[in-house]
C-alpha cells in the first residue's frame, strides 16, 4: 500500500481541489477570505448540504432520488402555510419533516419493496411533489413567515450561520449513523452487492425502503431551513437545486453504483461546489459560465471516482 | 382466430397507450362537444410536436438502454445560436444550417462521452445538462432575443391546409418508423439496448450505433427547437426547462422500457399525444396550471407499476414452465 | 445421403492441442478426427476440459500449442464463418426481445443497411427451421419461447453462417424430454446432411443415442475414444471417472445418532419430495449434474427460496424458513458463486468477515451502535482461517481465489453454526487452499457439527463424506454410504434414466 497522505487523497480527493480553489480565490479577489464572505457562502449552502446528505445514502445503495428537490420545495411551501395561519414555528418543522417523511416512504415503498426502478420512480414522485408546493402556493412566495424563522435565518455564532450549524448537526448525526451502526453498515453492504446481502441475512428491502425514507425527512428539514434562508417559502426554490445536490455527492466521491462513499465526501464536495459558487461569483464570472464549469467538474469528479474506486461504470 | 387477435395486441407494444389515448379523448368528448372538432384535433397536434419530435429520438437513446436528460439544453441552446445568429446575420441559411449541425453535434457529443469515458449516461448528460445549458445563456448573454416576424410561419402556419409543425412531425415521424423497422440501424439499436453481451458477441458496431443514436436525437431536438421558437415568438429564458422529464415520460408511457431493446416509435408519439390530452382535460375542468405536475406524475407512477406487474406475471410463468419441467421428468425417469 | 464412410477426409482434425492458461495446463494433447455426417460425443467430468476444448475448436481461444486442420489443411487461426464451424454454448447468444427471423439473420441481413429486405430475412429463417424439421413463428420474440425453441433457434442461427461442423456444449440442460426428442431428431436430420457434430454432454443416454463415436477427457487429458458401439456405457463412466478412490481419502470418525437437519417432502421449482437427515458429527454429500437442483434444495433449506415440505433442525420444525430463522438455530449457508452472491467485493475483508454475525464480533454498550472489537477479532479469524492478505482494510477483491473463499467460509464460522451447508466449497481454488478448506470441514465434523457439502467435483466428495446423496433433475435418485462408495455408479446414477437404457450394459 502507498504512503498515508496518498490513501486519504484517494478517500478524499476533493480536498487538494478545495484547497487550490481557496488560494487561488482569495488571490484573486481581497473580499474571499473576509468573515462576512465566508459566513454568507456556509448560510446559502445549508440547504444543498442537508438535501446531499441524505442523496448520499441512496448513492450508497445504488439508488437514485430525483424528487429530492421538489421535496425541499413541497415542504417548504406546506410548513410556511401551516406557520403563516397558526405562527407555531415547532408546528411549521414538524410539518417539514412529516412532509419529507411522506414523499420519502412513498419513494421507500415503491422502490425497495415493489422494486420499481429508482429513476423513473422519482421523476415521477418529483413531478408530484413539484405540482403539489405550486398548487398550494398558487406560483408564488407564501407570506407570513413568523419571525422567529427570519430571525434564525439571520443567526449566527462564531462566524458560522445556525442554518449551517443545524446542517453540520445532521452531517454528524448521519455520519455517525452510516460509520457506527448496524444499519450504516447494511446499507453499505447492500449498495456492495445486494444478492450478498440477502444471503447473509440482511434485509435489503427493508434497507432500500430506508435510506429513500431518511431522504425524504431530510429534504424535509431542508425545506424548512430554506424558509429561513430565503425569508419565505418558494414553490420554485428546489428546481435548481438538483444539479448541485448531485454534484456535490459525485465530487465528493460517493459512486452512483454503491457501496463505495460516505457522509463526510459529501460535505467535502459541497465544500467545493460552495467555494467554487462564492469564488466566481466574486470574481465577477457570470452564473451561466458557471453552470460550464460545474458541469465539467461533474464530469470530471465522475470520472476520477470511477478510477480510484476500480469499478466498471459510475 | 382469437389467437391472431391475441398476438396482434401482444405484438403491438403501443396498443396500451393507445387505448388509454382513446379512452381518455372519449371521455374528453363526453365532457366537451368541441373536443371531437378538426380544428381542436389539430391544435393538439401541434400542441404535442415539439415533445413529440423530441420523443422519437429520445426512443432510439432508451432502446439502447440509455438516457438523455440533457435534451432541454440541446433545445435551448440550438434556439439561442439561431436566434443569436438571425440577429447578427439575417440570413436564415446560415442560422439553420449553424442549428443543425450544432444540435447533432451536442448529440453526438454525449455519445462520444458516454462510448469513451464509460460514465453512466445519467451523469454524463447531467453533466453536459449543466455545460450546454451554462454555454446557450453565455452565448445570449441572458437575453431574450425575438426572431423574425416570418418564421412564425414555422409554428404557426399552414401548408396545404396542414399545420407546419405536423407535417414536419409527420415526416420525422415517418423517417423514424422507417429507421425503426427497415433499416440495420433500427435492429441493431434494439438489440444492444436488450443484451449488450450478445451484441458483442454478434459483433455489433455497439460504439458507433450509441453515438448515432445521441446524435440523432440532437439532430430531431433541434428542428423540435425551431418549431417552438417559431411558436413563441423568440427565445425567452425559460425555454425548455423540465422538457426532458416530460419526453422521458413520453417515451416510458408509450411502452418503452428503460431497461433498453424493446419500445416502439408510434408508442412514444402517442405517449406525447395522451399527455397533451391530459393538459387539455385539465384545462377543460379549469385546474389549476400547476395540477398538471401532479396529474402527470400519478400518471407516470401508475404506468410503471402496470408495467412491474406484468413483468411479474411473465416470470410466474416462466417458472411454471421450469417446475412442469421437473415434475414431468419424474414420469420419464 | 452423403457418404459418411471415412474414406471422406475428414473436415476438422486437431494434433496435439493443449491450452495453459498462467501456468495451468488445462488441456493436454488432444488429437481426433471428425469426418461429414459424423457424430463425436465430447465427455468428461466438470472441470476436465471441456469447455476449453471447445472455445478452441470455435476460435474463441488461441491453442498455447498443437495444431488444427480444416478440410486437411493447417490454419492458423479458426474463423468460424469462413471455416464453417460453429458454435451453440450454453447461455445463448440470443436477442429477447427480437424476433426469431431478426435474431437469425443480424448478422447478416439481406438487402442493404438502410434498407433491410425483411420478407428475405423471413424465407431464409422460414427455410433454415424446415431443414431442421421445426415449425417456429419466425415473426415471435425469442423471449416468448420456451427454452427448448430458442435453442433451436440459436442452432439454426449457427448453421446458417457454418454448416460444416456444429459444437453443440450440454444442450439439454433446460430442454423438456419432448424437447430433447426434437432435438435428437434435429441431429439426425442433420447428420443425414453431412454435418459433422461434437456433442458434449454429461448424460450417458444422450451421448449413446446420438454419437457414433467418441472422446473422453479427464483432468485436461485424453483418456480414450473410438466408437461407442465398441465400448460398454460402464467403461465410459470408468474412464471418465478414473481410479482415484484410493488415495488421500481424509480421516472422518464416524457420525453420531443426534439428528440435526432433517427434510421431508421438500418441493419447489426446481426440485420435488426431497427427503434427508443429516446428523451430528457427520458429513452429507450432495452430487448431481448442473440443473439437478442440488444449490436450489440448499438455498430453500436456508431460506433463500420459497419451497413446500417440512425443515427439522434438532427435531425441532422451522416454520416459516427464513434466513433468520435458520441463522438463529446455528444454520450456516455459505454459497456456491462468491463473488456474485458472496462477497463484497470492494469492501475490506474486515467487513466481509464480520457481514453474517456482527454481534460476534463486537463488544457494544448501545444496541446496533459501535464496533469495537471488530479490528481484532477479524484478526484472528484471518489467522485462524489461515487467509494471506496484508491488512485486514484490504477490499477483497485484491486477494486471490483461494483466499477470498477463505474469507467467505470464516464469515460464515464465525456464526458458531452447529449445521453448515457448502455449496462447491473449493471451486477455483488452487491445490493448497483446498486442502485446508478439506480439513476445516473434517475437523468441524469431529468438533460434533453436522455438514452439508453440495459439490459437482465427484472426487472432493468421495474424500470428505460420510454419505452421498444423488440428485438428478430435481428427484433424489440414490444414496450411497462410504463403505460403498463407487464413483462410476455415481456417476451412472446422476446422468442417466436408469439401467433400462445402457447398450452393452
Amino acid at each position: 500500500m502507498t504512503s498515508p497522505t496518498l490513501a486519504s487523497l484517494k478517500t478524499y480527493p476533493a480536498i487538494p481541489i478545495i484547497a487550490a480553489l481557496a488560494v487561488a480565490f482569495s488571490l484573486f479577489s481581497p473580499y474571499f477570505l473576509t468573515s462576512g464572505n465566508i459566513e454568507a457562502m456556509l448560510g446559502a449552502n445549508a440547504v444543498v448540504l442537508i438535501a446531499a446528505i441524505g442523496m448520499t445514502f441512496v448513492f450508497l445503495t445504488g439508488g437514485i432520488d430525483l424528487s429530492i428537490s421538489t421535496v425541499i420545495s413541497a415542504s417548504a411551501v406546506i410548513s410556511g402555510l401551516v406557520m403563516a395561519q397558526t405562527d407555531n414555528v415547532p408546528l411549521g418543522i414538524g410539518t417539514a419533516i412529516a412532509v419529507g417523511t411522506i414523499f420519502g416512504a412513498v419513494n421507500g415503498v415503491l422502490i425497495g419493496y415493489f422494486k420499481l426502478t429508482p429513476f423513473i420512480t422519482t421523476m415521477a414522485t418529483q413531478l408530484i411533489a413539484r405540482g403539489i408546493a405550486f398548487v398550494l402556493s398558487q406560483g408564488i412566495a407564501v407570506k407570513g413567515t413568523p419571525y422567529w424563522v427570519l430571525d434564525f435565518g439571520f443567526m449566527s455564532w462564531f462566524g458560522i450561520p445556525a442554518v449551517t450549524l443545524v446542517g453540520l448537526g445532521l452531517v454528524i448525526l448521519s455520519a455517525a449513523a452510516l460509520g457506527m451502526t448496524t444499519w450504516g453498515r447494511q446499507v453499505m453492504l447492500v449498495g456492495s452487492n445486494p444478492n450478498a446481502a440477502r444471503y447473509t441475512g440482511i434485509n435489503v428491502r427493508f434497507i432500500e425502503f430506508s435510506v429513500y425514507l431518511l431522504a425524504g425527512v431530510l429534504a424535509g428539514i431542508a425545506g424548512f431551513i430554506s424558509i429561513a434562508n430565503l425569508g419565505n417559502a418558494i414553490p420554485g426554490v428546489g428546481d435548481t437545486l438538483l444539479l448541485m445536490i448531485i454534484g456535490a455527492v459525485v465530487l465528493g466521491g460517493t459512486a452512483m453504483t454503491g457501496g463505495e462513499g460516505s457522509v463526510e465526501r459529501t460535505v467535502l464536495g459541497v465544500l467545493l461546489l460552495a467555494i467554487l459558487t462564492n469564488g466566481l461569483n466574486l470574481v465577477g464570472i457570470p452564473f451561466y459560465d458557471q453552470l460550464i464549469i460545474q458541469g465539467i467538474l461533474i464530469f470530471v469528479g465522475a470520472w476520477l471516482a470511477m478510477k480510484f474506486s476500480g469499478q466498471r461504470n459510475a | 382466430m382469437p389467437e391472431t387477435v391475441r398476438n396482434i395486441f401482444a405484438r403491438q407494444k403501443w396498443m396500451a397507450i393507445a387505448v388509454a389515448t382513446i379512452v381518455l379523448a372519449g371521455i374528453l368528448t363526453a365532457a366537451s362537444p368541441v373536443f371531437l372538432t378538426f380544428s381542436n384535433i389539430q391544435s393538439i397536434l401541434v400542441q404535442s410536436s415539439v415533445t413529440a419530435i423530441m420523443a422519437i429520438g429520445m426512443t432510439f437513446i432508451i432502446l439502447t438502454a440509455g438516457i438523455d436528460i440533457s435534451v432541454g439544453a440541446i433545445l435551448f441552446f440550438t434556439s439561442a445560436l439561431f436566434a443569436q445568429l438571425m440577429i447578427d446575420t439575417e440570413s436564415y441559411l446560415l442560422a439553420f444550417t449553424a442549428a443543425m449541425v450544432c444540435a447533432t453535434g451536442l448529440g453526438a457529443l454525449n455519445g462520444i462521452l458516454v462510448v469513451r469515458f464509460r460514465i453512466s449516461p445519467l451523469i454524463t448528460t447531467l453533466a453536459t445538462y449543466s455545460i450546454y445549458r451554462g454555454a446557450a445563456i453565455h452565448l445570449t448573454g441572458a437575453q431574450n432575443i425575438p426572431v423574425p416576424r416570418d418564421m412564425g410561419f414555422l409554428g404557426n402556419g399552414k401548408l396545404l391546409g396542414v399545420p407546419v409543425p405536423i407535417i414536419i412531425l409527420a415526416l420525422i415521424f415517418a423517417i423514424g418508423v422507417y429507421a425503426f423497422s427497415r433499416t440495420r440501424f433500427g435492429v441493431f439499436t434494439r438489440a444492444i439496448g436488450n443484451s449488450a453481451r450478445s451484441a458483442q458477441e454478434s459483433n455489433l458496431p455497439v460504439n458507433r450505433i450509441t453515438i448515432a443514436v445521441y446524435a440523432a436525437s440532437g439532430l430531431v431536438t433541434g428542428i423540435a427547437a425551431l418549431i417552438l421558437l417559431a411558436r413563441v415568438g423568440g427565445l425567452q429564458s425559460g425555454i425548455g426547462i423540465g422538457i426532458e422529464f416530460t419526453v422521458i415520460a413520453a417515451v416510458i408511457l408509450g411502452g418503452t422500457k428503460l431497461t433498453g431493446g424493446s419500445g416502439t416509435v408510434t408508442g412514444s408519439v402517442i405517449g406525447a399525444v395522451f399527455l397533451v390530452l391530459i393538459d387539455n382535460g385539465l384545462n377543460l375542468m379549469n385546474a389549476s396550471p400547476y395540477i398538471y405536475d401532479i396529474v402527470r406524475g400519478s400518471v407516470l407512477l401508475a404506468a410503471v407499476a402496470v408495467d412491474r406487474l406484468s413483468a411479474i406475471r411473465q416470470q410466474k410463468s416462466v417458472e411454471a414452465a421450469r417446475a412442469a419441467r421437473i415434475r414431468g421428468s419424474a414420469v420419464a425417469g | 445421403m452423403l457418404d459418411t464412410s471415412k474414406t471422406a477426409p475428414p473436415v476438422l482434425s486437431v494434433r496435439n492441442l493443449s491450452k495453459a492458461f498462467a501456468g495451468k495446463t488445462v488441456v493436454d494433447d488432444v488429437s481426433f478426427d471428425i469426418h461429414p455426417g459424423e457424430t463425436i460425443g465430447l465427455v468428461g467430468e466438470n472441470g476436465a476440459g471441456k469447455s476449453t476444448t471447445k472455445n478452441m475448436l470455435c476460435g474463441l481461444l488461441q491453442p498455447s500449442k498443437g495444431e488444427i486442420l480444416v478440410g486437411g489443411e493447417v490454419v492458423p487461426q479458426i474463423d468460424g464463418p469462413e471455416h464453417g464451424i460453429s458454435a451453440v454454448h450454453q447461455e445463448l447468444s440470443l436477442f429477447g426481445s427480437l424476433t426469431v427471423a431478426e435474431n437469425m439473420c443480424i448478422t447478416d441481413l439481406p438487402g442493404r443497411p438502410a434498407r433491410v429486405n425483411w420478407a428475405e430475412a423471413d424465407r431464409i429463417a422460414k427455410a433454415q427451421l424446415e431443414f431442421l424439421g421445426i415449425e417456429i413463428d419466425t415473426k415471435a420474440t425469442i423471449e416468448s419461447l420456451g427454452a427448448g425453441r430458442q435453442q433451436v433457434v440459436e442452432i439454426a442461427k449457427a448453421l446458417l453462417h457454418a454448416d460444416r461442423v456444429l459444437i453443440l456444449d450440454e444442450p439439454t440442460t433446460s430442454l423438456t424430454a419432448i424437447e430433447r426428442e426434437k432435438l435428437f431428431a434435429i441431429i439426425d436430420t442433420l447428420k443425414a446432411r453431412g454435418v459433422a457434430i461434437i456433442f458434449i454432454s454429461h448424460f450417458m443416454e444422450e451421448i449413446y443415442r446420438v454419437c457414433d463415436k467418441f472422446i473422453v477427457l479427464r483432468d485436461g487429458k485424453q483418456v480414450g475414444g473410438g466408437h461407442l458401439a465398441d465400448v460398454p456405457q460402464r467403461q465410459l463412466e470408468e474412464m471418465m471417472v478414473g481410479r482415484t478412490l484410493e488415495d488421500s481419502r481424509i480421516d472422518l470418525d464416524p457420525p453420531g445418532d443426534a439428528e440435526a437437519l432433517s427434510v421431508k417432502g421438500l418441493t419447489a421449482i426446481d426440485f420435488e419430495n426431497v427427503d434427508f437427515t443429516v446428523h451430528k458429527g457427520e458429513i452429507l454429500g450432495i452430487s448431481g449434474l448442473m440443473g439437478a437442483g442440488r444449490t436450489e434444495i440448499a438455498e430453500a433449506i436456508f431460506g433463500l427460496r420459497p419451497a413446500s415440505g417440512c425443515v427439522q433442525v434438532h427435531g425441532e420444525t422451522v416454520s416459516p424458513v427464513t434466513v433468520q430463522a435458520m441463522k438463529d438455530r446455528r444454520v450456516c449457508y455459505v454459497p456456491e458463486d462468491r463473488r456474485t452472491n458472496g462477497l463484497f467485493l470492494n469492501r475490506p475483508v474486515r467487513e466481509n468477515l464480520s457481514a453474517a454475525s456482527i454481534l460476534n464480533f463486537v463488544r457494544r454498550s448501545l444496541r446496533g451502535v459501535g464496533f469495537r472489537g471488530e479490528k481484532a477479532r477479524a484478526q484472528e479469524e484471518v489467522k485462524a482461517r489461515n487467509i494471506s492478505v496484508p491488512s485486514i482494510e484490504n477490499r477483497v477483491s485484491d486477494l486471490s481465489g483461494g483466499n477470498q473463499q477463505k474469507v467467505l467460509l470464516g464469515r460464515w464460522l464465525s456464526t458458531l453454526p452447529d449445521i453448515l451447508i457448502f455449496d462447491e466449497p473449493t471451486k477455483g481454488v488452487d491445490i493448497g487452499a483446498k486442502f485446508d478448506i478439506h480439513e476445516t470441514i473434517a475437523g468441524l465434523a469431529r468438533a460434533g457439527k453436522a455438514v452439508i457439502i453440495v459439490s459437482s467435483d465427484l472426487p472432493e466428495l468421495l474424500h470428505t463424506t460420510h454419505r452421498i446423496l444423488v440428485m438428478r433433475k430435481g428427484h433424489m435418485v440414490g444414496e450411497f454410504r462410504r463403505e460403498d462408495y463407487d464413483s462410476v455408479k455415481i456417476i451412472s446414477l446422476a446422468a442417466s434414466a436408469g439401467n433400462g437404457s445402457n447398450r452393452n450394459a
